[in-house]
């Protein structure tokens, strides 16, 4: 994958409900990081938890950045665990 | 560290198949990119267990961190942050309630066995399982509060 050919998203997450908000950008890095500023800008309180992901589909994101996307679920190691 | 700065740090997060995957891309990007700093957090882990290899790359005076991650230490480290997001603020920094911190540090040391291809240590797996009661309750009663 070249640095031209990543998708560019932006991930509001809100600790308070779980909830888990995504614009998707395609690879328009400047619509994305414009977006990703006025919405910095926007919370004032710091209430969501902002970030710009990058990467070859939404799908990496949820794993590489799973804890934005599993609500207010617990995470889960046991079945993780070597036995 | 001055805002200006900060603007110029980006970060790049790879999960590898495995840990000898994950310090073949560290010595190629070691040999190949300026690496202008390599902490090796899976030889000496963080305090509270966090397990990765970072390197920082400077690119056109940009800096950009590179964490490469098993799946094990991936997983790892995304509990901790839904953790730390949720119920026990301040956990990746050393604070929160002492059971979980503990349960992290005991799993951590699990995972790496799993990474290094070791065998379970069942002495580890019980006190895992011991923590992962208390950890349990814990959050039953933190759910119930809330």
């Amino acid at each position: 994958m070249s640095p031209d050919e990543i998708k560019h998203f932006l991930v509001a997450y809100d600790p308070a409900t779980g909830n888990t908000k995504v614009r998707s950008f395609g690879t328009d890095y400047d619509a994305a990081q414009a977006a990703y500023a006025e919405a910095e800008r926007s919370n004032n309180d710091e209430r969501l938890d902002i970030v710009l992901l990058g990467a070859d589909s939404l799908e990496t994101i949820k794993q590489t950045h799973s804890s934005y996307f599993n609500g207010k679920e617990r995470p889960e190691l046991k079945e993780l665990l070597p036995r | 560290m001055k805002l200006s700065r900060m603007a110029d740090i980006g970060g790049v997060r790879a999960v590898l198949p495995t840990q000898v995957a994950a310090y073949r891309v560290a010595v190629r990007l070691r040999r190949n990119w300026t690496i202008t700093r390599f902490r090796d957090y899976v030889a000496n882990p963080k305090a509270d267990g966090y397990r990765a290899l970072h390197l920082i790359n400077r690119n056109r005076g940009r800096l950009i961190e590179v964490q490469l991650r098993t799946p094990l230490q991936d997983s790892w480290a995304n509990a901790v942050e839904a953790f730390a997001r949720t119920i026990a603020p301040g956990l990746k920094f050393g604070a929160g309630p002492p059971e979980l911190r503990e349960y992290f540090i005991a799993v951590g040391e699990s995972f790496a066995r799993g990474d290094q291809d070791l065998p379970p240590d069942p002495a580890l797996v019980a006190r895992v399982d011991d923590l992962q009661k208390s950890v349990d309750t814990l959050l039953d009663r933190a759910a119930n509060e809330s």
